[in-house]
């Protein structure tokens, strides 16, 4: 349909990530073709929607499925339908509506009751992505294991582009670091061996946090043991062999880059999910979101569809839409002389019909009226979406926190007006006001011009300030938030001050101090444990991973971060990008920095203070005085992994891995042929850039401006796309 | 060297064009046994045959060793093999799986599987239904099986591994069905198991859905049986009568009557297209077309169907029929001038060294690649050594005369049948077929020869094929541990003398390190070797394949580290478990105190489910804080205002006892009295509700209603900020249009939080009049561009002027409509202009 051209050379490149979706859905199409005859789906709330993005509702007709049904409390009717097969998380809680309702389905199996139609059920679950003996054991005590069986889905890596896999687990980072739950970190990393299946094992693991080391030390664990029943099982030397398209993979945990994800995204993109929140890759616009474009544009052809049909619009939001291909990663500032560019050649392309003199002509334009045309429909989008934020940015409150974080950012102390604005906040407060990317789609509704005061946007303010002031943050401070957030949002949010508290986001000053002394008193149990030891130990063994750094040599590191890894960039262009401070406007996201790190990109070395870099420097020739004229060369692959960065990453909370994955011995073929690609030079493609506890998709848009930039491909893999709403939606403590 | 006397055509039988070969195996070695005493289930894949005495018939007096109940396994051959001691239940029927696992279902049904090996048997029920009413007959596929309860009703088990017993639906059979079959899954269209059922005249077919009559009127039918590929179903009736249909019983293809007054005793299909009968002297082979075969024996044969023929054997031989392929007829048939025929004769010739070989070779040339392609491979279908030898040399031979040849397919052909020739000898006794052989992975057969103990056999083959030999140590060293009398370290030397050098990452030499010690550890572990159980544990490398295992020896803090290590939260969640419910719940609390990762996912387990057993934890914890919370979340639905009260005061007198929780203390006690505040607010503003809101939102509400005196109590009562209070009253009078009282606040004394905030709110509002008054009393500087908002153009004019802001001023003349002010602001432009 796309005449005009995608830019898209992805689409072809290696390796090819796009292949999991169709393993995904014939797999799913297995399991429900394993239960005869019609049958309901019931699924998880928190999986839906990533379902819906491997197959659609007419598949599941064309297997059987006859309806479907969200998991909720209460009972289920499922009519005349006799299968009735659950799709969900391994949740304990999940697990108890479920006995709920296979209990009540069996009670109304013996007593014939009309309302289940006399037909006796068959349950059915299946277990996303694993099946867990936890799940069992729930079923058990409820009386229902019996009564159902249970079988797993291995829902793992989903491609939502060609560069970006999600696991789509919700609430990673607060299982993780508050709940002590690590079973996401397993769940990863059995999406990864899937990955490595297809690609072939990563020849190097790179990594920083607890965490990080925790799924290196899973991944070795398993390549071992995929060896040792390899040979058993009768798996394929290929299935064992080094990959060729990934040089590494990069694990950064969510704990090493906090601040991050609390900043005000300003991509475009980036700013779709804080205005509207995006869920599974759209929108929802409510039926007269469109109104004000349909005037202005004099055209009504599309939005009055949208308002006839009197419901919501869904806007899918992915890279084959070629208008929001091409702006979904700019600055917001750049956004609308690009509209407007678009528009005009889309005027142009459209006049073009004039000149068609000959048959061939005017049949060409008619091939290319299509994609014309759904292009002009994506405009008008995307036009009107543009407005609607950009009275949003243009708002005072919007610029007011925008100060207030490159304030923190820039290493400051607020002002007095910017305190005051604080006084608002609180007292201001709306508990009940709609979240984006939390509460659905703000229920479709237009985005008021200035968001309401809810206990999110507050709290998003006072860890970024706990975070950035470090020392800095008074404890009489400290004590008079603590009141105001509970004078304003109710005293069930002691709970979520205990929890920022725990995970370190939100740090009362008292306790950061006595912290800080036990920690360096307690850290570890077992001293000195190498990455090689940590996988017969095990590092749970031996530490309680924590967000904070474990011997910081500076007081505030923070602080040391911002000046060493040029974290503050005054000079952005925001039109023209030639870093990734961009897309905070200035801020470079920590995560991406440290990948930088990693690949030697002189972007790091950039600030006045790293002349002692130099040495690191000179393999790559005087790009640093040249940074317009990087042509990749030099860069996009791992060199010397971690080396010469002792002092960020000890500043850095969390273990640090470097893990070099040897060929097997048992191959020798394999080997010859590995030894033979170094030799040729072939530069190995990709890099797979792991997020463990989400990512923001400014981070998404840093790193595809690196592809660009070091002609090396960095592909994304997170456990979920995030937002500052989202990332700290499950450690707030609900009201009921 | 001679050929033997017997040529491979001496055994083929034809029928029409096609050639059946009934080829001997054995000579059976159970001489004199009498099978007719018997209940017997043979395995496919030349499995073992089981036997079990039939008590249905008489036994003479002195036929002593076989009267016991003990069902007595043999080889193919006829070796005894094994004896499964059976403590005597009835069996209502018994049939091997691939596995080689001997399933038997009693007559209450129970379910047992034994491996051959006999021992620990697996076992489950078939449910209430079953014990009840009781088993009469089972049918039996891979891993599942179906059977039949005296009321006819049918029970189905998918998977014997995962048994879940389920109900097909009622076919309302009132009397014992003539026979029945079963249509496995993977055959179905459903892929759900079917049962055909010969009941009155015709057939049921039945599934879980429900039945379908198939409307036949030729019945009772005494046998059914349906084809290895699902389409076809073979049907008997009276004495001889063999019809074949298809599946859906739409189309008859084939029918025969065989002439006999002997009754059918067994049916099973010989390749897709023909059908093999039994009677009590002969065995009849049906074709396609209606042809028959007739093979008499002296005493009743068993039929045992494979993959590409039907083995039959008796008290005395053991042979199999099957279709001569078409490679073997091109070689061996009478007259045949085929290419592969004649090089098989230039073998002969060359041996006798005549020079009528070199005549043949030339006369082949061209065709020669097929003609060794043709004897490679009618030697993988021919059963007998010597013609296998034969027919590889002569392809061995042909091939010297290519220039071009890839030898790998003779070389691999060389292989398979030396593998296979020594799994039919007498002593393993496992009578395979190529095609059989090809058609399970080679795993599988090394786990046969192990299942027979034959370790040597076992390691030698594996070398030979270069495959991975580790599954036969382990065996071995778990067969070791079961028949030592050794102690635990000498076993342990023993153990290692072989197992070592076989470690993962060791120097491979073609075997392969061992990979799972767990499996050995847990033999040791039954056995009794809890020592050396424990010290074989500590060489597996997998974490995960630990945990059950020392769980059960009793090493729970092991178990836990290893839980841990693996990286895996599942199964730390299955030692937590186990903890919970060998342990008593106190020192259940200690034991999982001492690690956090434990303690911290036995929390979550308990607040996802609500268990109450978190609040003890806590308690004995000195978990002060986490108590508190967890009260605070349980009452969080609590609608009873002196009972979540009442709660709350508990968890504020928990909460007291921790020095560090001082903010939460004074926010709960803050909550107490708040709730008390806002049910007398309740009662005193009936219809309004307060309880739930916050500090916030109660001060709000109270302004909202216009009720200011009880607002400013509230603010004493609860020491509200004076800036907050300024804030949340502002909003509230604006949103209320309460202008004078906004004044009194504006004016009572200078406002704490500056008049910015009331000119915004009054300009969020729409009420310009009234947020004018509040510009005149803001910083000097910010009144333009706040008059400018709103419109005011003149009074922006004037704060501007008065600043001497020029640019504001022109941005005031650019947005001016009213052509006389816009004059005037020019003209102070100019003069500021001027001045400046």
């Amino acid at each position: 349909m796309q005449t005009t051209g995608k830019p898209s050379p992805e689409s072809t490149s290696e390796p090819n990530i796009l292949q999991l979706k169709e393993i995904l859905r014939d797999e799913l199409i297995r399991i429900l073709d394993s239960i005869r005859g019609s049958k309901a789906l019931v699924l998880d709330k928190e999986i839906s929607g990533a379902l819906s993005m491997i197959v659609d509702f007419g598949l599941l007709k064309e297997h059987g499925v006859e309806k479907v049904f969200l998991l909720e409390s209460g009972p289920l009717d499922t009519g005349a339908i006799k299968g009735v097969l659950y799709f969900t998380l391994p949740h304990v809680r999940k697990m108890k509506l479920i006995a709920e309702q296979v209990r009540a389905g069996l009670q109304g199996n013996i007593s014939g009751n009309s309302s289940t139609g006399g037909i006796p059920k068959e349950y059915s679950l299946q277990l996303v992505p694993r099946r867990t003996l936890l799940c069992e054991r729930v079923l058990e005590e409820e009386g229902v294991l019996g009564d159902i069986s249970i079988g797993e889905y291995h829902m793992d890596f989903i491609p939502l582009e060609d560069d970006v896999l999600s696991l789509e687990l919700p609430a990673t980072f607060k299982e993780l670091y508050l709940d002590g739950d690590f079973s996401a970190v397993q769940y990863t990393a059995r999406a990864l061996m899937r990955l490595q299946g297809l690609f072939g094992f990563f020849p190097r693991i790179v990594g920083k946090g607890d965490f990080a080391q925790i799924l290196a030390d899973s991944l070795t664990r398993m390549r071992l043991e995929l060896m040792s029943t390899g040979l058993n099982g009768g798996v394929s030397n290929n299935a064992l062999a080094m990959s060729s398209v990934f040089d590494s993979v990069v694990i950064i945990d969510r704990a090493v880059d906090l601040a991050t994800p609390l900043l005000t995204q300003l991509t475009y993109e980036g700013l779709i999910s804080e205005v509207f929140g995006i869920n599974d890759g759209s929108i929802a616009l409510g039926g007269n979101a469109n109104t004000s474009t349909a005037q202005n544009s004099g055209d009504s052809g599309g939005s009055t569809d949208a308002q006839a049909a009197g419901k919501r619009k869904r806007v899918t939001l992915n890279s084959t839409d070629t208008i929001y291909h091409e702006i979904r990663n700019l600055n917001f500032s750049s956004v609308g002389s690009l509209l407007s560019k678009l528009s005009r050649r889309l005027q142009d392309s459209y006049e073009s019909r004039h000149k068609a003199k000959t048959v061939q002509e005017i049949r060409s334009f008619v091939g290319k009226l299509g994609g014309l045309q759904s292009e002009h429909q994506s405009l008008k989008v995307h036009v009107s979406l543009a407005e609607t934020i950009l009275k949003r940015t243009q708002s005072d409150d919007f610029s007011t926190i925008l100060e207030i974080e490159q304030t923190l950012v820039g290493g400051g102390d607020l002002s007095r007006e910017q305190l005051a604005y604080f006084d608002k906040l609180f007292a201001l407060a709306d508990p009940h006001a709609p979240v984006p990317g939390v509460d659905g789609e703000l229920k479709g509704q237009i985005p008021p011009v200035t968001m309401p005061n809810s206990i999110h946007k507050v709290l998003r303010l006072l860890c970024l300030y706990s975070l950035w002031r470090g020392s800095h943050f008074k404890q009489k401070m400290y004590e008079s938030w603590y009141e105001e957030v509970i004078a304003g949002f109710g005293y069930h949010h002691i709970i979520t001050l205990a929890n920022l508290s725990k995970v370190g986001l939100l740090l009362p000053p008292s306790s950061a101090k006595s912290a800080a002394a036990s920690s360096s008193s307690a850290q570890r149990l077992t001293s000195g444990a190498s990455t090689s030891e940590t996988l017969t130990t095990g590092l749970l063994n031996s530490v309680v991973p924590s967000t904070k750094p474990r011997n910081p040599v500076h007081t505030n590191p923070l602080g040391f971060l911002r000046k060493t890894l040029n974290l503050v960039v005054s000079d952005v262009r925001e039109n023209d990008p030639d870093d990734i401070a961009f897309v905070y406007s200035g801020y470079a996201p920590i995560s991406i920095r440290l990948l930088q790190c990693l690949v030697r990109d002189p972007a790091v070395y950039a600030s006045g203070s790293s002349s002692r870099y130099s040495a690191l420097l000179r393999p790559l020739g005087d790009n640093r005085a040249r940074p317009a004229q990087r042509d990749g060369q030099n860069m996009g692959g791992m060199k010397g992994g971690w080396g010469g960065w002792d002092d960020v990453l000890s500043e850095l909370p969390g273990e640090t891995v470097d893990i070099i994955q040897s060929p097997n011995d048992h191959s020798t073929d394999t080997t010859i042929a590995d030894e033979m690609v170094r030799r040729l030079g072939e530069k190995t493609p990709a890099t797979l850039v792991v997020f463990l506890g989400g990512c923001t998709f400014t981070e998404i848009a840093a790193l595809r401006l690196l592809s660009q930039q070091h002609n090396h491909r960095y592909i994304v893999a997170t456990t979920q796309i995030i937002n500052g709403n989202t990332f700290l939606d499950p450690l707030i403590q609900r009201s009921i | 060297m001679a050929m033997p006397a017997q040529h491979p055509t001496a055994e083929w039988h034809a029928m029409q064009d096609i050639f059946y070969r009934k080829h001997r195996i054995y000579q059976m070695q159970w001489a004199g046994l009498d099978l007719s005493k018997f209940r017997v289930a043979a395995a496919s894949f030349g499995g073992p045959i089981a036997l079990l005495r039939d008590d249905r018939q008489l036994l003479e007096a002195g036929s002593a060793p076989l009267l016991d109940s003990a069902i007595h396994v043999y080889a193919a051959s006829g070796k005894s093999i094994g004896k499964i001691e059976y403590d005597g239940l009835h069996i209502a029927g018994f049939s091997w799986n691939t596995r080689e696992e001997l399933i038997c279902v009693q007559e209450d049904g129970n379910v047992r599987v034994f491996s051959l090996s006999g021992q620990e048997p697996v076992s489950f029920s078939l449910g209430p239904e079953a014990k009840e009413k009781g088993i009469v007959a089972c049918r039996f596929w891979d891993q599942g099986l179906v059977a039949m309860t005296s009321e006819y009703k049918f029970i189905y088990v998918n998977d014997i591994g995962e048994p879940k017993p389920r109900l097909l639906a009622d076919a309302h059979i009132t009397e014992m069905p003539y026979s029945w079959a079963i249509v496995p899954p993977h055959l179905t269209l459903s892929h759900h198991v079917e049962v055909l059922v010969s009941t009155g005249r015709t057939v049921l077919a039945v599934d879980a859905a429900g039945f379908q009559d198939q409307l036949l009127d030729q019945g009772p039918y005494t046998q059914i049986s349906v084809s290895p590929n699902g389409r076809l179903v073979a049907l008997c009736s009276g004495y001889g009568r063999i019809q074949v249909v298809s599946i859906d019983f739409q189309r008859s293809f084939s029918e025969f009557n065989h002439e006999t007054n002997e009754e059918l005793v067994d049916i099973v299909w010989c390749g897709n297209d023909a059908v093999v009968v039994s009677f009590a002297s002969e065995a009849v082979l049906v074709g396609p077309f209606g042809d028959a075969l007739s093979f008499p024996h002296d005493t009743p044969v068993h039929l045992v169907q494979e993959l590409d023929g039907v083995r039959m054997f008796n008290s005395s031989i053991h042979e199999f029929l099957f279709k001569v392929s078409n490679d073997s007829k091109s070689v061996f048939q009478i007259g045949s001038t085929s290419a592969s025929a004649l090089l098989f004769d230039a073998l002969d010739s060359i041996r006798t060294h005549s020079s009528r070989a070199d005549e043949i070779v030339r006369s082949i040339r061209d065709e020669m690649p097929q003609a060794v392609d043709t004897c490679i491979a009618a030697a993988g279908a021919e059963p007998i050594v010597e013609y296998q030898q034969a027919l590889l040399r002569a392809a061995s031979m042909g091939k010297s005369f290519l220039p071009i040849y890839n030898g790998d397919k003779l070389v691999d052909m060389c292989r398979s049948l030396r593998v296979i020739n020594s799994l039919v000898s007498y002593n393993v006794g496992i009578p395979v077929s190529l095609m059989q052989f090809q058609s399970l992975p080679f795993e599988e057969w090394i786990a046969r020869l192990l299942n027979r103990n034959l370790h040597q056999l076992a390691l030698r083959m594996c070398q030979y094929m270069e495959a991975p030999s580790d599954q036969v140590y382990i065996h071995w060293a778990c067969a070791k541990i079961r028949a030592s009398t050794l102690d635990d370290d000498a076993l342990y030397r023993v153990l290692r003398e072989r197992l070592d050098g076989l470690q993962p990452g060791a120097p491979s030499t073609g075997t392969c390190a061992i990979s799972s010690y767990v499996d050995v550890a847990e033999v040791a572990d039954k056995c009794g070797y809890k020592r050396l159980a424990i010290k074989l544990l500590q060489h597996e490398p997998r974490a995960a394949n630990q945990v059950p295992l020392l769980i059960s020896m009793g090493q729970e803090e092991t178990a836990m580290d290893a839980a841990i290590r693996s990286g895996d939260a599942d199964l730390v969640y299955f030692v937590i478990f186990h903890l919970f419910k060998a342990m008593p719940l106190g020192d259940f609390f200690q034991v999982i105190g001492r690690t956090s990762v434990a303690s911290r996912l036995f929390e979550k387990y308990c607040i996802e489910l609500g268990a109450p057993v978190l609040e003890d934890y806590y308690f004995q914890d000195d978990a002060f804080a986490k108590s508190a919370q967890l009260i605070l979340v349980e009452n969080l639905g609590e609608r009873d205002v002196a009972k979540l009260v009442a709660n709350l005061k508990v968890a504020l007198k928990i909460l007291n006892n921790d020095k560090s929780c001082v903010l939460e203390s004074k926010a709960m006690d803050v909550q107490i009295r708040l709730l008390q505040t806002q049910q007398q607010l309740e009662y005193d503003m009936s219809g309004e509700q307060f309880v739930g809101l916050s500090l916030n939102e109660t001060l709000a509400k109270c302004l909202a209603k216009g009720n200011y005196s009880r607002a400013s109590k509230l603010r004493n009562e609860y020491k509200v900020p004076e800036r907050r209070y300024y804030w949340v009253k502002l909003h509230a009078l604006v949103q209320r249009r309460d202008w004078a009282e906004l004044a009194r606040l504006a004016n009572a004394r200078k406002s704490p939080i500056g008049y910015r905030p009331f000119v915004d709110e009054c300009v969020a509002a729409l009420q310009y009049q009234e947020a004018a008054k509040y510009i005149q009393r803001c910083e000097p500087g910010e009144r333009a561009s706040m008059y400018l908002r709103i419109g005011f153009f003149r009074e922006a004019a004037q704060a501007a002027a008065q600043i001497k802001d020029i640019d504001m001023l022109r941005q005031i003349h650019v947005s001016v409509r009213d052509p006389s002010l816009q004059t005037d602001i020019g003209q102070q432009i100019e003069q500021l202009v001027n001045r400046s």
